[in-house]
């Protein structure tokens, strides 16, 4: 009884403030008191978000922007672990490169963009070194990180067992690893979006955050929110998919069974 | 000649253990000496910080003594570093450190799987081992969905899957409670009687090393030497009432007495 009421104010409630939210919007740009090319009728922003997924043109923008997020994330996720167990494993490797690792970090890298539009072309290249560069530290730091903080005592007993090193890395450091590594990937995701937004904003002819310029200078602002849009579900999209895989690759962990 | 005909299973040798620290050296172990015959059940007791677990280590190959040397079988550990010697044995620790990404059955058979076995060996023996354990039905289990004392019997199982010659126990019940620990000696009484290994068990209760030993050895504070050793005659197996006897509980005592003479 407790319970099913809970469970209709946890869907409803959300809906009510999303509803709440909306009618509030349009009825305050509706005195035209507000110019719709500063904001729109949450109607027209709507309505030209259907135009827009119906529009083969657009879709291919869709597919730019994915390929480049989705190979910088890749890329991450491959440098970023290999790094990561590397510098964990042999601690002169960490002690000749985390200081630069480090020191890079610091470096607000979007603004290291431009360069690789110089280095990388207009192409797809330079939107996934950004989108790699942004996306790779959260991965790289929780692997070594998680890596070098496996207990002592499970250790011992893969000691105790003769184990190979490579046998320990494999059956242990990886697999204590491996929660950590999957919640540095549900942060890196997010991050690649952004490096590839970023990229297609400042070069090149293709991709959302391109078209998002071009609706700007062309004062389309109702499509502007809808690429907007387009944009966050595909951010909610590819979180969603790490977040997933995450359950299903480490159903053992505490983090499997919590909600967000 | 013939009289000393049986190998001892397991020689402890002029044993010593020195820790290098910043405040400079310390000696952890002195020197000590013991035999194990094949089969037997030796309890080891001591004060705590006199160097139990370190002594056990030293036995098992995980840290190498300052002085002395450990043979098991004849084959010398240290000295000459053989790699069947330590191939031998397996432990069990106080925390039963499963790990939660393995079933129960693969846990147990991870000895095995670090030794390259073929997976349909190492499973039908785990599940072997499991139905010794008393644990079957549990094989495709999680370690969380199993209780203390279930698994510290998986964590005594994966020991067991090598067939060792000699099992190394470093308080193996110590964190459960007291109920579930009467009852884990006697398992471990009926499980080492199966497998006929030969058992050196580390524990700080009195009781539990004279039930469960052939020997009980008592160590001295540190720097540690054997201080006494002590035969445990009651006949086996041995019954939870059997600790209600004079026998038996003379025994406690007399133990008791030989740890109570050094301030704690």
């Amino acid at each position: 009884m407790n319970r099913n009421l809970e469970t209709i104010l946890r869907i409803g409630l959300p809906l009510i403030t999303l509803a709440l939210f909306f009618g509030l919007w349009s009825y305050y740009v509706r005195d035209a008191t507000i110019s719709p090319f500063i904001l729109p009728a949450p109607e027209k922003i709507g309505r030209s978000f259907l135009v827009q997924i119906a529009d083969p043109g657009v879709w291919r923008h869709v597919r730019v922007t994915l390929t480049e997020a989705l190979g910088g994330f890749f890329s991450a996720l491959v440098a970023g672990v290999t790094l990561g167990a590397l510098m964990a494993k042999l601690p002169p490797v960490e002690w000749a490169f985390k200081p630069f690792i480090i020191a890079l970090q610091l470096i607000p890298k979007v603004a290291l963009a431009p360069l690789f539009i110089l280095w990388f072309g207009f192409g797809l290249e330079s939107k996934i070194v950004i989108s790699g560069v942004l996306a790779f530290f959260p991965i790289f730091a929780n692997t070594l990180v998680a890596i070098k903080s496996t207990d002592a005592g499970d250790r011992e007993v893969f000691a105790s067992m003769r184990a190979t090193p490579l046998q320990s890395f494999a059956l242990l450091e990886l697999p204590t690893a491996l929660p950590m590594i999957l919640t540095g990937a549900e942060v890196a995701i997010v991050l690649a979006i952004i490096g590839a937004i970023v990229g297609e904003f400042i070069g090149g002819n293709s991709g959302l955050g391109y078209l998002a310029v071009l609706r700007l200078q062309e004062l389309q602002v109702d499509a502007l929110f809808g690429v907007i849009l387009i944009l966050a579900l595909i951010g909610l999209l590819l979180y969603g998919s790490v977040a997933v895989l995450r359950r299903l690759l480490v159903p053992w962990h505490q983090s499997a069974a919590t909600r967000l | 000649m013939s009289v000393s005909a049986v190998q001892p299973e397991l020689r402890v040798e002029a044993i010593g253990k020195t820790f290098e620290s910043a405040a400079g050296p310390v000696q952890a172990i002195e020197r000590i000496d013991f035999d194990v015959r094949p089969g037997e059940f030796i309890s080891v007791l001591g004060p705590s910080g006199c160097g139990k677990t370190t002594l056990l280590r030293m036995i098992g190959g995980l840290e190498r003594p300052s002085t002395g040397d450990v043979a098991i079988g004849g084959r010398s550990i240290w000295t000459s570093g053989s790699n069947e010697a330590v191939r031998s044995l397996a432990f069990a620790f106080q925390d039963s450190r499963l790990f939660p990404w393995f079933s129960i059955e693969e846990n147990i058979a991870l000895p095995l799987r670090l030794r390259g076995e073929p997976k349909e060996k190492r499973l039908a023996r785990a599940r072997e081992l499991c139905a010794l354990v008393g644990l079957q039905g549990f094989e495709k289990a999680r370690p969380r969905q199993l209780s203390g004392g279930m698994r510290q019997r998986v964590s005594l199982a994966r020991a067991l899957a090598i067939d060792p010659r000699l099992l190394l126990l470093d308080e193996p019940f110590g964190a459960l409670d007291a109920m579930t620990r009467d009852q884990m000696n006697l398992e471990l009484q009926r499980i080492c009687k199966t497998t006929g290994a030969t058992v050196l068990l580390i524990t700080h209760s009195i009781s539990e090393a004279v039930f469960l030993g052939d020997r009980v050895i008592v160590l001295s504070p540190r720097p540690s030497r054997v201080h006494s050793v002590h035969e445990v005659t009651l006949p086996r197996p041995r019954t939870i009432a059997m600790q209600e006897t004079t026998e038996f509980q003379q025994l406690v005592r007399a133990v008791r007495t030989d740890i109570a003479g050094y301030p704690a």
